[in-house]
């Protein structure tokens, strides 16, 4: 008989604890049976965590980043200025499950939801019932999300799949009170607000790992820097492709949404990656220290730089892989394949990473390519487009209605057409209460060739101030001609608009 | 002898429980308050800020339980020559020093958290500190009162911290009725 291992009496009395405790909280699995529509087609949508359009040889980035990604355009549709409407996670997210604008679901904080009366206007429940949903997120923020959309979602796969750590411990919930008690639970277990209780838990997530694995990743296995979350992108990829194989067996058409936590920091390619950008010709711009960034050296943003672009080219060969192997099973034939990511990154100006005040163009410029059942050509778009237009655009898809609520539009070549004169938003305001006008917030807004930037409440002279470019002659935003005479009408007319949209949101919150 | 001969009295339990208590609540608190201050109380309603403070407490709560049996169990496993009548101090020097280790590995003082990295360097600072205690108890009369004192006046905030887990408790069971 074997024996009982200290590992396996600590499982055993912590089954024992959930048996007795949490158990009777959880409800019945969510699955249900759907009948499956014979014309309504399958939606895999892929979010790639803070992978930034900048990066991306698929957009023109010099360092051959995206192989895979450009051979997959051919056949796909490219959205070539495409804006998430966040520079982090909860609301560019929030933005593109709900398709409404920051200001008016007001996800804004870290950890933060949408507004409670706007939790149902989600592209879960719009998508209706004929669907099959299922859902994914390795990412903490996006998790939040996803647990408040749970009621529209049939499987909610635990953050924890496809990962190399049992930690299905930390799926334990409170089912009837998710959010207040995994605020304060998972911050307590896995953030260090407990002593103890913490102290256990690290004792007892430990990946299991090969030696071949680890000698793979010389910096490190990819983690998602919580719960002990480590993983490989094979097993990542594998797993999504597993499920997408399985999903594709029900009877209803179904929509899935993996949020995966690659390129995001830390950046851990694999061994073949990992040193392929180091020591090239690629020279940056070098651009002036920005005010309200996290003041990171140009040496170092540019060492992380390498290993940001060295991940993105291990992820597009996984993406590439997993897009082959659906293919090869038929299963795109009849499903919209769509990658895109919630955020970018940038590596200039003092910054390394995403977040802060700043809302440049590789902060918020995020890769956007659908690939139709069936298209052979590549399509590319240029007008600006954004994260709220996805939500329309494949309810438009799914044969669904769309409701008059949506602050997006339909995507062109997919029911909507080229509107060069078309605005776009992404904002900022983590420090602002979602609940009040905005005190502490910067805006963007893009118009055609033009994009304007707004800082609100920040220290000197961000407490008001505005930086307006011209991203037809200065795709870098160096030469802020805000107070250009030739241009600043076109400046305080975007501005204008900008700010008649936020005055309308403020005074939609306070009625 | 029989065998609850070989458990601490009642009131010595208390004593260190409280210590327990008193660390473990107010590192929770203290660092979940900071916590919501920075970003939660911005989107959580008054009700939802309520119902999280009650999970906090409540985790705090199981934590004391843990580790005061924890001790009791230590206890009882002693031969009674090296620990009769001496749950108090040893208690308290024991979780003292443990929790004491556990704070240096926290992650929750940015810049100064991870101070011990590893489990091994928890358990050489817990082990050598917790010998230093039972050494200086042992030889200084002084050293002895001002442990056992420190105890005694940690039962003070048992009057609150144990009606608010109890309020604790309650709020969680009713948000999690169906």
């Amino acid at each position: 008989m074997r024996k009982i291992s200290r590992r396996d009496f600590i499982k055993l009395g912590w089954s024992a604890l959930q048996f007795a405790t949490i158990s009777s909280m959880v409800p019945n699995s969510r699955r249900v049976t759907k009948e499956k529509s014979a014309s309504a087609p399958n939606i895999v949508l892929l979010i790639c965590d803070a992978m930034s359009a900048h990066n991306l040889s698929l957009y023109g980035y010099p360092r051959k980043t995206t192989p895979n990604l450009n051979r997959l355009a051919e056949r796909a549709f490219v959205y070539n200025h495409h804006y998430s409407n966040g520079n982090w996670t909860t609301p560019g997210t929030s933005s593109l499950l709900t398709g409404l604008h920051p200001w008016t679901h007001r996800a804004l904080n870290q950890t933060a939801t949408v507004k409670k009366s706007l939790a149902g206007h989600n592209i879960f429940r719009l998508l209706g019932d004929g669907y099959f949903k299922l859902a994914y997120t390795q990412n903490y923020w996006a998790n939040y999300l996803l647990e408040q959309f749970s009621p529209d979602i049939d499987s909610l796969l635990p953050f924890s799949d496809f990962g190399l750590t049992d930690t299905s411990l930390a799926n334990l919930k409170f089912e009837n009170d998710l959010l207040p008690s995994g605020h304060a639970l998972e911050r307590m277990l896995y953030y260090g607000n407990s002593l103890l209780l913490s102290f256990l838990i690290d004792l007892y997530y430990k990946p299991k790992t090969t030696a071949e694995q680890i000698r793979d990743h010389p910096s490190g296995l990819p983690t998602t820097g919580i719960y002990h979350n480590t993983f490989t992108l094979r097993g990542l990829f594998d797993g999504i492709a597993e499920t997408i194989t399985l999903l594709e067996k029900k009877r209803a058409p179904f929509f899935s949404y993996f949020h995966v936590f690659p390129p995001h920091a830390p950046y851990s390619p694999r061994k073949d990656f990992m040193e392929m950008f180091d020591g090239d010709e690629y020279k940056p711009l070098v651009k002036e220290n920005h005010p309200l960034a996290f003041g990171f050296a140009q040496g170092a943003q540019g060492l992380k730089a390498d290993k940001y672009d060295a991940f993105i080219a291990n992820l597009d060969a996984e993406i590439g892989r997993m897009h082959d192997l659906l293919s090869s099973q038929g299963i795109l034939d009849h499903t919209y394949f769509v990658i895109t990511s919630d955020h970018g990154e940038i590596f200039e100006r003092g910054m390394s990473g995403h977040g802060s005040p700043l809302l440049y163009e590789p902060l918020i410029r995020v890769p956007l390519m659908i690939i139709p059942p069936g298209n052979q050509t590549r399509r590319d778009f240029s007008t600006p487009t954004s994260h709220v237009d996805l939500l329309p655009t494949l309810l438009n898809i799914a044969g669904q209605p769309l409701p008059d609520s949506c602050e997006g539009k339909l995507l062109p070549g997919l029911g909507g057409s080229d509107d060069p004169e078309r605005s776009v938003f992404s904002m900022e305001a983590i420090e602002s209460s979602a609940y009040k006008p905005f005190t502490k917030a910067s805006y963007a807004i893009r118009k055609g060739r033009y994009k304007l930037i707004h800082y609100q409440g920040y220290p000197h002279k961000y407490f008001d101030y505005d930086e307006f470019y011209d991203l037809q002659e200065d795709s870098e935003e160096i030469q802020n001609k805000f107070s250009k005479p030739r241009l600043s009408e076109i400046a305080e007319e975007m501005k204008k608009e900008l700010m008649d949209s936020i005055q309308l949101a403020n005074e939609k919150l306070l009625n | 002898m029989s065998l609850t001969h070989r458990l601490p009295k009642f009131q010595e339990v208390i004593t260190v429980y409280a210590v327990n208590v008193v660390i473990l609540y107010t590192f929770s608190i203290w660092f979940s308050i900071q916590d919501f201050s920075k970003n939660w109380v911005l989107h959580l309603d008054t009700r939802d800020i309520f119902g999280l403070f009650s999970y906090v407490i409540l985790g705090a709560f199981i934590e004391s339980l843990l580790m005061t049996s924890a001790l009791v169990f230590i206890y009882f496993m002693l031969p009674p020559s090296m620990s009769q009548g001496r749950f108090t101090l040893y208690g308290t020097i024991l979780t003292v020093s443990f929790l004491l280790a556990l704070m240096l590995r926290n992650n929750s003082y940015v810049g100064i958290g991870h101070i011990l990295q590893d489990n091994n360097s928890i358990f050489i600072f817990f082990t050598v500190s917790a010998l230093l205690l039972f050494f200086l108890s042992g030889r200084l009369k002084i050293v002895r009162q001002a442990i056992e004192a420190f105890a005694d006046r940690c039962t003070v905030f048992l009057y609150f911290y144990l009606p608010l887990s109890l309020l604790a408790v309650i709020i969680v069971l009713f948000r999690n009725i169906d």
